[in-house]
């Protein structure tokens, strides 16, 4: 960087007139002044009143779309079920739950335990929300 | 003027009204970002919608660890460079300075200088041919009052980086200024 105009512009930055009357120096004016002024970029006049409706808008939209994801997720899922089972031979069969019948109240424990960390998830997560 | 964490509990609460007033505040700052590096008109409205859209949507991750504004600043810039890319307009690369100031300053764009005899409008259609990193830091500064970190802060360009490009981008503007100015002088 060149000393002179460094020291010109850091004179102009700190709103002083720069000791120098040259020619330099009176640009730099100029282009500080012009550069201070607003370039008349306009939005539309009901500009915010666009947005929030918008964002008024969006939940509707968005709601449609999650309803017709959900729908299609079920309808493929129960697709592929159906696909597998016909191509494997697949028969269904809960044997598994007589190892499990040893265990019940281990089961039982887990579904509390999980039922009680999404509770607390949700209080600690609105707390924090109006903290903000 | 409503102070910054008033205003986004409102919004937060799902106070439109707040919100409202939070566009208000701030559209201005948004507008002149957005505008300075996208040229068409349609466009920018567009953009800036969308950069408020995001704002409320994203609006409880704001942990006031800078001022509201900076914040918003940093979303606007986001978009503005995502459509500059869009557009296949090079962002990340600044001409070799060298050949862009010869090319900035000696490029007599008497088109420019025929249509404004005005140094005002001149000037201001200069700045429309910087390198979208100067136009950046020089809305920044000068049009939003923000201080070298905070520029730093939105456009995730260390203080130094910020500094020289406000330095060489007035230097240009300067010189093609002088050249006007000297040439009045002569009249």
């Amino acid at each position: 960087m060149n000393l002179f105009e460094e020291e010109l512009q850091r004179r102009l930055e700190n709103g002083q007139n720069p000791k120098d009357d040259g020619l330099d120096a009176k640009a730099y004016q100029e282009v500080f002044r012009i550069l201070g002024k607003d370039p008349g970029y306009e939005l539309s006049a009901r500009f915010a009143e666009t947005v929030v409706g918008k964002v008024l808008n969006k939940p509707q939209t968005r709601l449609a779309n999650d309803y017709f994801w959900f729908g299609a997720g079920i309808f493929f899922l129960a697709v592929a079920f159906l696909g597998t089972v016909m191509f494997t031979g697949f028969r269904l069969d809960f044997g598994f739950l007589n190892v499990m019948a040893d265990y019940w109240g281990l089961a039982v424990f887990g579904m509390v335990f999980i039922g009680f960390l999404n509770w607390l998830d949700k209080k600690l997560l609105k707390s924090r929300q109006v903290q903000h | 003027m409503t102070d910054d964490k008033t205003l986004v509990t409102r919004v937060l609460t799902g106070d439109m009204q707040a919100f409202m007033r939070l566009i208000k505040q701030h559209e201005r700052l948004v507008a002149h970002m957005v505008g300075r590096l996208v040229k068409s008109e349609e466009d920018r409205e567009e953009l800036c919608q969308d950069v408020f859209l995001k704002v409320y949507e994203k609006l409880g991750e704001f942990s006031f660890q800078s001022k509201l504004s900076t914040w918003i600043a940093t979303i606007a810039y986001r978009y503005a460079i995502n459509h500059l890319r869009k557009q296949k307009m090079f962002y990340t690369d600044i001409p070799e300075e060298g050949l862009f100031t010869k090319r900035f300053v000696e490029e007599s764009n008497p088109e420019i200088v025929a249509e404004e005899r005005d140094l005002d409008n001149i000037v201001l259609k200069l700045v429309e041919g910087l390198p979208p990193q100067y136009k950046i830091v020089l809305t920044l500064y000068h049009l939003e009052g923000m201080s070298y970190p905070e520029i730093g802060e939105v456009t995730k360009m260390p203080e130094g980086t910020v500094k020289n490009y406000l330095f060489r981008a007035r230097n240009l503007l300067k010189e093609k200024v002088k050249m006007y100015l000297g040439k009045e002088e002569l009249l």
